[in-house]
């Protein structure tokens, strides 16, 4: 393996290895992690005493806001996608993840979204400081004008991009592109970890984009969605915790798999009822989606709706209960090794038991009117949320450092950095449990009781937030001169131990294969399979032009020329080098599929990215049902406003455009280039009449004054369609991809999978449609 | 199936589903009543796009997996829609 290369700054803004990818994530991550923790440290020397003058009111607003955000969005789940990113191929026995280049998108879009956010501190005005959780009306532009709250939503909305991008690639190479034999049963808890996670991702964040989409209308077009009566912080509260309840789940669930890893391998058996625990690991992940209303009791809505949310938000805590016992169980009269990682994972049980079971007095609905908006809150998430999942992801760092470096860190170093961690992490926040009377999100206190609390939080945060020197200083030591680590100096089972440390660029030499519980290397005749490193700067470039493209929109408008060039320049390169098949990477010859057996890397992708697209147009629909049955009597009936013949017209068009796409992917598998030419025209030009018959139907109705701030009824169409439209434009850019590669002669009997993956994606966008026309146009 | 016979499918699901959106519009222009409306043009609507996805999205020869996955955005769709009006329409009471 040629070092060198680790020393070149290009190489690192262009490559797409899944390693190197990791790496980027694990050093950007600790970056935001320490930027969100400084924040903390600020705010807890405003509250050592009372009265204090480090952070004005504002200041002190703005730190919070920014520290839930960055912590939660930016830090500590990107940190878990660092170790995903560079273990879950190896342990599944992947070259790569599915997707090289999208995974490099998805950092670099990750990246770009932090900086965004970050911007916000140094416009006029400053930062958002009207919580992480942007509650409406707080963050419409009447009571926030900022320019700083606006880009930060849509330093969300990039990083929502990026996720939904990781998460595609997560799904794809973990459902089919693992190692023959290596059947879900058998899958290393991390990875499971990681694939609930990213499950959780693809129904949770899209609802929050159509929230924060609709929020920017209303801050940049001035519709009134959350100022308005009928939507206002209700739809809000429903759109944010929809996604904010699983979000829990996201940043908890690969720490959990991290644990079952290592008490696994420390206590040389293996897991306690791991059936049981994957059983219960998918039930809590399904129900983190049908508890979120716990969120909203103080609200006054439907109490029928609260009280079912109670049940399910207490019954969350069995699954979790059976996972942390059978953890428990799999140490007992176990031959334990104690080491550092192991402290960790023990540690996060520990913590994570106390954040659970304070939790269940969280769903009682009469408890939550006491103890809504008190430190008691603060203290039982942070105790979920930062003890069980930064102690979890402490256990995996130190667990897979050797791994990654080929070096061993400082054992003693180590364990004294876990106890100080311990006891800081503990002393800051235990306290917060017993001043479960004051009230969180308030610059100063003026009750005296609550003095001693306060400060032992604050010591208690900079012991823990100190504590991280351990761990650099320790990692730094280890890696330039630490003892050689070996393959495996755990002794540990799962594959990623079986190559070296660190691993080469293609992971492994030969094709891992398992076969009754033991793993060995298929070696394909002596010859190791082929592995295709790329090097592309395109990630990078389109993240860079649409973080200047945003940031010129909203704040400083000759950037947003520059930005929309650039925009259009790289996305013009990426198809390019597409349509001349420059960055193929081959479908893996032999993989563990079920139950996606006849499913290839890039028609499931478009089946996950559908599926995340449907996500987005149920949280938009949603509003539309909210506002609509707020506006019974109010809301114009459809065919008064709309012409339900044009309606009908543009709902047969694009029919028959499906019908068109239909032909065109029979038309490909029968070989008959001809005949897909012609189908794929159609379907382009049937696409282009709907946007003219779009196009006019909006002319008019803004020439009688409906016009997208003219009401809800009439904001609510321009948006929904408005996103539909451009989800068609984007299949239209697509179709002519497709002409292109067809007049080139790309497509046969044998190789059509572009046009089938085309297929699924447009036959989704009339999909939505017969839902629209049904919603605006006839009701 | 060979995809020649495919071919007669496509074009009988289309006038199916042209059929089925005449249908919608003259329930909507011959004034029917409210109720007969709301549930006729969603229920239509549904069983068009179930076409669509069943026939030209290829569900139906696809891995089975893939509708569970459908069938989970569906759920979580409803679940969106019933607990955001569930909770207003009770609240305006």
């Amino acid at each position: 393996m040629n070092n060198n290369k680790y020393y070149s700054i290009r190489y690192w803004l262009t490559t797409t290895n899944h390693k190197d990818i990791g790496i980027l994530y694990l050093v950007t991550s600790l970056y935001f992690l320490l930027v969100g923790g400084t924040l903390a440290l600020l705010f807890r020397l405003q509250l050592a005493y009372p009265d204090m003058n480090i952070l004005n009111p504002s200041a002190y607003n703005q730190a919070v806001t920014m520290h839930g955000l960055i912590m939660v969005l930016w830090a500590v789940s990107p940190l878990a996608f660092a170790l995903a990113n560079y273990l879950v191929p190896l342990q599944i026995g992947a070259r790569d993840l599915a997707f090289p280049r999208l995974n490099a998108l998805s950092y670099w879009l990750y990246l770009a979204s932090g900086l965004l956010a970050a911007i916000s501190f140094f416009l006029p005005g400053g930062a958002p400081d009207i919580g992480w959780t942007y509650y409406a009306p707080l963050s419409t532009l009447k009571y926030s004008p900022q320019p700083g709250v606006t880009l930060a939503g849509i330093a969300l909305a990039m990083l929502i991009m990026s996720v939904t991008v990781g998460t595609i690639n997560f799904v794809v190479t973990i459902a089919i592109m693992r190692a023959p034999g290596l059947t879900w049963s058998k899958i290393p808890m991390f990875t499971w970890g990681i694939l609930f996670t990213v499950l959780i991702m693809l129904f949770a964040f899209s609802p929050l984009a159509a929230g924060i989409l609709l929020l920017a209308v209303d801050r940049v077009f001035g519709t009134t969605f959350f100022s308005s009566v009928e939507g206002g912080p209700i739809l809000w509260d429903h759109l944010f915790w929809f996604f904010g309840h699983p979000e829990v789940y996201i940043v908890l669930a690969p720490a959990i798999g991290i644990i079952g890893d290592v008490i696994e391998n420390f206590s040389r058996k293996p897991l306690f009822g791991r059936k049981y625990i994957l059983i219960s690991f998918g039930i809590a992940s399904f129900i983190s989606f049908i508890v979120y209303v716990h969120h909203m009791f103080a609200t006054g809505i439907n109490p029928i709706v609260r009280e079912v949310m109670s049940i399910t938000t207490e019954s969350i805590s069995v699954p979790f209960g059976v996972i942390m016992l059978s953890f428990i169980f799999t140490m007992y009269k176990a031959r334990i090794r104690i080491t550092t990682p192991f402290l960790f994972a023990v540690g996060a049980i520990f913590l994570f038991i106390i954040g659970g079971i304070t939790g269940v007095f969280n769903s009682s609905i009469a408890l939550d009117r006491h103890i809504r908006g008190t430190y008691w809150v603060v203290a039982h998430f942070h105790y979920a949320m930062v003890g069980a999942t930064i102690f979890g992801l402490l256990a995996g760092l130190y667990y897979w450092y050797p791994k990654m470096t080929g070096k061993m860190f400082n054992e003693k170093l180590g364990r004294i950095h876990f106890l100080v961690a311990f006891i800081g992490f503990n002393l800051l926040y235990f306290p917060m449990f017993l001043i479960y009377d004051m009230p969180r999100r308030v610059y100063t206190y003026y009750v005296s009781e609550w003095i001693p609390y306060n400060q032992l939080a604050t010591l208690g945060g900079y012991i823990f937030g100190f504590s991280f020197i351990f761990l650099v200083y320790n990692f730094v030591k280890g890696y330039f001169s630490g003892p050689p680590a070996g393959n495996n100096p755990w002794n540990a089972w799962s594959l990623e131990w079986l190559t070296t440390s660190p691993p080469p660029p293609h992971n492994f030499d030969f094709q891992p294969v398992l076969t009754g519980g033991q793993f060995s290397f298929y070696t394909n005749g002596g010859h190791p399979e082929s592995h295709i490193e790329h090097q592309t700067p395109l990630p990078m470039a389109l993240s860079l032009s649409l973080a200047i493209t945003f940031f010129g929109f909203l704040v400083y408008q000759p950037l947003f020329i520059v930005g929309v060039i650039a925009l259009l320049v790289t996305l013009g390169k990426w198809i390019y080098s597409d349509v001349k098949d420059r960055f193929v990477i081959p479908e893996v010859s032999k993989a563990e599929k079920w139950p996606f057996d006849s499913s290839s890397k890039i028609k499931l992708g478009v089946w996950i990215l559908v599926i995340s697209e449907a996500m987005l147009f149920a949280g938009l629909i949603g509003a539309y049902s909210l506002i609509r049955i707020n506006m019974i009597g109010d809301w114009p009936y459809g065919p008064s406003i709309h012409d339900i013949r044009l309606g009908g017209l543009n709902t047969i068009i694009l029919l028959t455009s499906s019908l068109t796409v239909a032909l065109a992917v029979a038309y490909a598998k029968m070989g008959d280039t001809r005949r897909l030419w012609w189908a794929l025209v159609s379907t382009f030009t049937l696409g282009a009449l709907f946007m003219i018959v779009k196009a006019f139907e909006w002319s008019e109705l803004y020439a009688e004054g409906f016009t997208l701030t003219s009401g809800l009824p009439a904001s609510l169409y321009y948006v929904l369609t408005g996103v539909h439209g451009a989800h068609v434009l984007a299949g239209m850019v697509a179709t002519l991809y497709l002409i292109f590669k067809t007049f080139e002669g790309r497509y046969n009997e044998d190789n059509n999978i572009g046009v089938e993956a085309f297929g699924i994606y447009w036959h989704f966008i009339d999909i939505v449609w017969l839902f629209l026309f049904a919603l605006f146009y006839l009701l | 199936m060979n995809e020649s016979s495919m071919l007669k499918i496509y074009s009988g699901i289309w006038i199916l589903l042209v059929g089925l959106t005449i249908l919608e519009i003259l329930m909507v222009m011959f004034n029917m009543a409210p109720i007969f409306i709301l549930i006729g043009v969603l229920g239509i609507a549904g069983v068009k796009a179930l076409f669509v996805a069943l026939y030209y999205q290829h569900l139906k020869y696809d891995d089975i997996a893939i509708s569970w996955f459908y069938l989970m955005a569906l759920f979580f769709a409803l679940f969106i829609v019933m607990v955001f009006t569930g909770g207003s329409a009770v609240c305006q009471v």
